[in-house]
C-alpha cells in the first residue's frame, strides 16, 4: 500500500536545518497493524503527517497505491485524506461546538453524504465505538476516552484505507487506552483497514503486531517484544 | 445542509462572541441609518421649502421689476430695465397716491376719523391682465395666472387742518389829471363823436351839456383805461398739520380665484379654514398665519379695507421665498380697491414637463419685453437659516461621520473575525486534515461572518430607527428664511412718498426635523451589513486559507 523511498523532510529552524525525517525506506502492507514508537522529537508526527498527505516531503518519494504523493496537487491529497485516510488525534480535534453526532458528520458532509442517510451513517458509526446514547452531546460533555471515540468515528467515516494515529493515547489514562487501542485493533480486523500509530509508549508498541521504533528522523525495526502476551493474544 | 449547521452552531454556541461581532457591525449600521434618514429627511423638508414654487403649482414667475438703490437712484438691473420703466413704476406710485396720500383734506373734514389703506406698488411694474394670454400660446406652457402684489400702507389718525388763509393790504392808486396836450385831444376826439347841434341850442363853452357819447373811453389815453401792477411774491410761513396718524404697512396679494391650483398661495398652503370661492356673495380674504397674529385675526373676522369688509375664511402658511404676502384676495377685488382695473405684476406659468422649465423661461423672455423670469432654482438660493446649515453638516460632515463610524465597525468586526479563526487555527486545521476542502474553509468562515454581519443589519436597523426618533424628539426646530419678494424696496423715500416704516420682515419658516427611513435605507443597511461581514469574513477567510494542515496541527505542540 505504502512504499517509502529515502522519504526526507527537513525543517528550517533559526540558522540550522534539522531532518525530522531523514531518508527513511519503507514498506507497509494493506491491513497492516503498524506501531512507530520513539520519544518526543523523533520524528514520528513528522512521518505521519507525510504519510497522511498534510505534509510534503523535501526529499525523496512516498507512494500510496502507486501515486506520488510529493508530487500529487493539494486538491487530489484533500480527496485522499477524504476518502483513503482517517485521522484520530492526541488532543481528540473535536468541533467543540458541535455535538458528538455533527462532529462525525463533519467528515461525512464533504464526501456529499446527505440529510438522513448522513445521520444514520453518523448513528451508525457511534453505535460502533459504543456512543450511540451520547450522539447529542458536546465534546465538552464527553470524557476523554469518549471523545476519542467519536474522533474514531469520524476517522472512520468514509470507509478510509488507513488510520493514522497521533498518539492516540497520549491525553488517556492507561485504562482508558487500552481500551482504544483495543478498540482500534477490532475495527481495522473487521473493516480491513491499515493502521499506522504513532506513540512514545513502548507498552502500545509492545502490542503490536508490527513495531518499529524512531531516533532523530531514521526507522529502526525492532524485534517484536513479548512483554504483553496477553494484550498480543487478543 | 451541514454547512449550515455548523453556522449555526458556532454563531449559538459562541453567543458572546457574536453578539459582540454583530454589535460592532450594527453600530455601524445604526449611525448611518440614522444619518441617511436625517440627510434625507432635511433633504425633503429643504426641497419642500427651496421649492415653494411647485407648491403652488408653479414653475416660473414672471414679473417686471425695478432695482432702486438705497439713495432711490433707478440702477440697471441685469436684466436692463430701462428709465422708462423706472419712470412708469414712478408714474404709478404717484398716481396711487395722489388721490388722498398727498392731500390728506381729501380723506374728510379737519378733525374727522379715518382709517384709509394706501396701494402702492412694490418694486414691480404693472402690465395688462391680458399679457397672460400670449405667455399662454407659448410652447410647453400648460397654465397661467395672474396675480398682484402691493404694498399696502394702512393709514388711520384724524384729518388735519391743512388750510391756510393770506390777508392783503388795501391799497389807493391815484391818478394823475390829465396834461393840457392830453386835454386838448380828448376834447377833440369827443367833438368828433358828438351828434350835429341842434337848432336852437347853443353850444356851450368847453362844457359838455349833452351826456357823452357812447365809446368816448376809447378817447382817453391808455393809462387812464388800464392799472398794470406789476407781479410781486408773496411769502409766508403756514404751520404743518397737526396729525395723529398710525401707519402699518403689510403686503396683500390678489388670486386668480378661478385658477385655485396655481396662484400666489394654493389650497395647499391653508393651515386651516378653506381657500377663495368664486362667486362669493361676501368678500372673502386669506391671512398669512404670523400676519393674523400681529393684527389679532382668526377665522370668521373681518378685515375692513377702504370700506369693503373681508371675511376671514382661510389662514394659510405661503410658501418661502416665493411673492408671500399677508393678505390674499381676489384678483379683482384688488384691482378695484387698489384702482389698478385689468391690471397684474405677476404671472405664474406652469410648464408642461420639468424638463421644459429653462425652454419656457427663455421663450418668456423673447416674448414679454422686460420680464424676469425667477425659477425655482432661482428662489432655492435665496433661502438661508439653520435648515440650510443643518442640511449642508448632514450632506458633508455627517457623510464623514458615517463613512469613519462604518469603516471602525467594519475594522472591529474584521478584527474580532480575525482573533476568532486565530483561536480557530486547529479546529479549522483538523477540518482540512479530515478533508474539507480550501474553499469549504473559507465558505464556512465568510458564511459565519456573513450571518452575523445580518444579525448586525438588524440590530443596526433597530439602533438607527433609536437614534433617528431620539434626534427628531429632542432637536429643536430648524429654521429657513427668505427676503419677501414683494417687500417694499427701501429707496421709495427717493420718490417723494416718505418712508413707510419697516420694509416686509423676511419670511421665516419653522421646520421640524424629520428622520425618513425608507426601504432604499434599509436596503442600503443590509447591503452595507453584507459588505461589513463580507469584509469581516474575507480577512478571516484569508487567514484560513492560508493555513496548511500540518502547521495547524503542530500549532497544539
Amino acid at each position: 500500500m505504502y512504499e517509502l523511498r529515502q522519504l526526507t523532510r527537513r525543517y528550517r529552524q533559526g540558522p540550522s536545518v534539522i531532518a525530522a525525517v531523514d531518508g527513511i525506506d519503507l514498506q507497509i502492507q494493506d491491513g497492516e497493524f503498524l506501531v512507530i514508537e520513539g520519544r518526543s522529537g523523533s520524528g514520528k508526527t513528522t512521518l505521519l503527517q507525510l504519510l497522511g498527505g498534510l505534509d510534503r516531503p523535501t526529499n525523496g518519494h512516498l507512494f500510496f497505491d502507486g501515486q506520488d504523493l510529493s508530487s500529487m496537487p493539494d486538491r487530489r491529497l484533500t480527496d485522499l485524506r477524504l476518502r483513503a485516510f482517517g485521522f484520530i488525534f492526541q488532543q481528540f480535534n473535536l468541533i467543540p461546538t458541535l455535538s458528538a453526532m455533527e462532529n462525525v458528520q463533519a467528515a461525512l458532509a464533504p464526501a456529499g453524504v446527505r440529510g438522513e442517510a448522513m445521520r444514520e451513517r453518523a448513528m451508525e458509526l457511534l453505535e460502533e465505538v459504543g456512543l450511540k446514547d451520547r450522539a447529542s452531546h458536546l465534546p465538552s460533555q464527553l470524557s476523554g476516552g469518549e471523545q476519542q471515540r467519536v474522533a474514531i468515528a469520524r476517522a472512520l467515516a468514509n470507509h478510509p484505507r488507513v488510520i493514522l494515529a497521533d498518539e492516540p493515547t497520549g491525553n488517556l489514562d492507561s485504562k482508558t487506552g487500552e481500551e482504544i487501542i483495543a478498540l482500534l485493533r477490532n475495527l481495522s480486523h473487521q473493516h480491513g483497514q491499515s493502521v499506522i500509530l504513532v506513540t512514545h509508549d513502548q507498552a502500545v508498541a509492545a502490542t503490536a503486531p508490527r513495531a518499529l521504533s524512531m531516533r532523530d528522523g531514521r526507522l529502526f525495526e525492532n524485534p517484536p517484544t513479548d512483554a504483553l502476551p496477553g494484550l498480543a493474544a487478543r | 445542509m451541514f454547512f449550515l449547521t455548523y453556522i449555526r452552531r458556532e454563531l449559538t454556541r459562541r453567543r458572546g462572541r457574536t453578539i459582540l461581532t454583530a454589535l460592532g457591525l450594527g453600530t455601524g449600521i445604526g449611525l448611518v441609518i440614522a444619518i441617511t434618514a436625517l440627510a434625507s429627511g432635511l433633504n425633503r423638508a429643504q426641497a419642500q421649502i427651496l421649492n415653494p414654487l411647485a407648491g403652488i403649482g408653479t414653475d416660473l414667475m414672471v414679473t417686471r421689476t425695478v432695482n432702486l438703490s438705497a439713495a432711490g437712484q433707478p440702477q440697471s438691473n441685469r436684466r436692463g430695465t430701462s428709465l422708462a420703466d423706472v419712470q412708469a413704476l414712478q408714474a404709478e406710485a404717484q398716481s396711487a397716491s395722489q388721490n388722498a396720500l398727498l392731500d390728506l383734506s381729501k380723506l374728510g373734514k379737519p378733525g374727522d376719523h379715518f382709517v384709509h389703506d394706501f396701494f402702492l406698488p412694490a418694486t414691480q411694474l404693472t402690465f395688462p391682465a391680458e399679457e397672460a394670454q400670449q405667455i399662454r400660446i407659448l410652447p410647453h406652457v400648460a397654465q397661467v395666472a395672474n396675480g398682484l402684489t402691493l404694498v399696502a400702507n394702512h393709514q388711520e389718525g384724524t384729518v388735519p387742518e391743512i388750510v391756510a388763509e393770506f390777508h392783503t393790504q388795501q391799497q389807493t392808486i391815484d391818478i394823475s389829471p390829465p396834461t393840457p396836450a392830453e386835454q386838448v385831444a380828448i376834447n377833440a376826439c369827443v367833438q368828433k363823436l358828438m351828434p350835429s347841434p341842434s337848432p336852437g341850442q347853443t353850444p356851450g363853452r368847453g362844457e359838455f351839456t349833452q351826456p357823452l357819447p357812447p365809446g368816448f373811453i376809447a378817447c382817453l389815453p391808455p393809462r387812464f383805461r388800464q392799472l398794470v401792477i406789476q407781479a410781486q411774491v408773496l411769502r409766508q410761513t403756514i404751520a404743518p398739520p397737526q396729525t395723529d396718524i398710525a401707519t402699518q404697512t403689510y403686503t396683500v396679494a390678489g388670486l386668480d380665484v378661478t385658477q385655485p391650483g396655481i396662484g400666489l398661495i394654493t389650497p395647499a398652503q391653508l393651515t386651516s379654514g378653506r381657500f377663495l370661492t368664486t362667486p362669493s356673495a361676501q368678500p372673502e380674504a386669506i391671512v398669512a398665519n404670523a400676519y393674523a397674529q400681529r393684527i389679532n385675526v382668526k377665522l370668521g373676522s373681518t378685515l375692513t379695507i377702504n370700506g369693503t369688509s373681508f371675511q376671514v375664511v382661510g389662514l394659510a402658511r405661503p410658501p418661502l421665498g416665493g411673492q408671500s404676502a399677508d393678505v390674499y384676495l381676489a384678483l379683482e377685488e384688488l384691482q378695484q380697491l387698489s384702482n389698478r382695473s385689468d391690471r397684474a405684476n405677476v404671472m405664474l406659468v406652469r410648464a408642461d414637463s420639468a424638463v421644459n422649465v429653462d425652454q419656457v423661461a427663455h421663450a418668456i423672455e423673447a416674448a414679454f419685453a422686460g420680464a424676469q423670469v425667477t425659477t425655482a432654482k432661482d428662489l432655492a438660493k435665496q433661502v438661508s437659516g439653520s435648515l440650510v446649515d443643518a442640511s449642508n453638516l448632514a450632506g458633508r460632515l455627517g457623510l464623514v461621520l458615517a463613512l469613519v463610524v462604518l469603516a471602525s465597525s467594519f475594522l472591529i468586526a474584521s478584527l474580532l473575525t480575525l482573533s476568532s479563526v486565530g483561536k480557530r487555527v486547529r479546529e479549522l486545521g483538523t477540518l482540512r486534515a479530515i478533508g474539507w476542502r480550501k474553499g469549504a474553509v473559507v465558505r464556512q468562515v465568510l458564511g459565519e461572518s456573513l450571518v452575523q454581519g445580518i444579525i448586525g443589519a438588524i440590530a443596526g436597523i433597530g439602533l438607527g430607527f433609536a437614534v433617528t426618533l431620539a434626534i427628531v424628539a429632542f432637536a429643536p426646530p430648524l429654521h429657513a428664511t427668505a427676503a419677501s419678494l414683494a417687500g417694499p424696496s427701501a429707496g421709495f423715500g427717493g420718490f417723494g412718498l416718505g418712508n413707510f416704516g419697516a420694509a416686509a420682515a423676511p419670511v421665516t419658516q419653522d421646520v421640524r426635523l424629520q428622520g425618513v427611513i425608507d426601504g432604499s435605507i434599509v436596503a442600503l443597511a443590509v447591503a452595507l451589513a453584507v459588505a461589513g461581514g463580507l469584509t469581516a469574513g474575507g480577512a478571516g477567510a484569508m487567514r484560513a486559507a492560508r493555513l496548511r494542515p500540518a502547521d495547524a496541527l503542530r500549532e497544539l505542540g
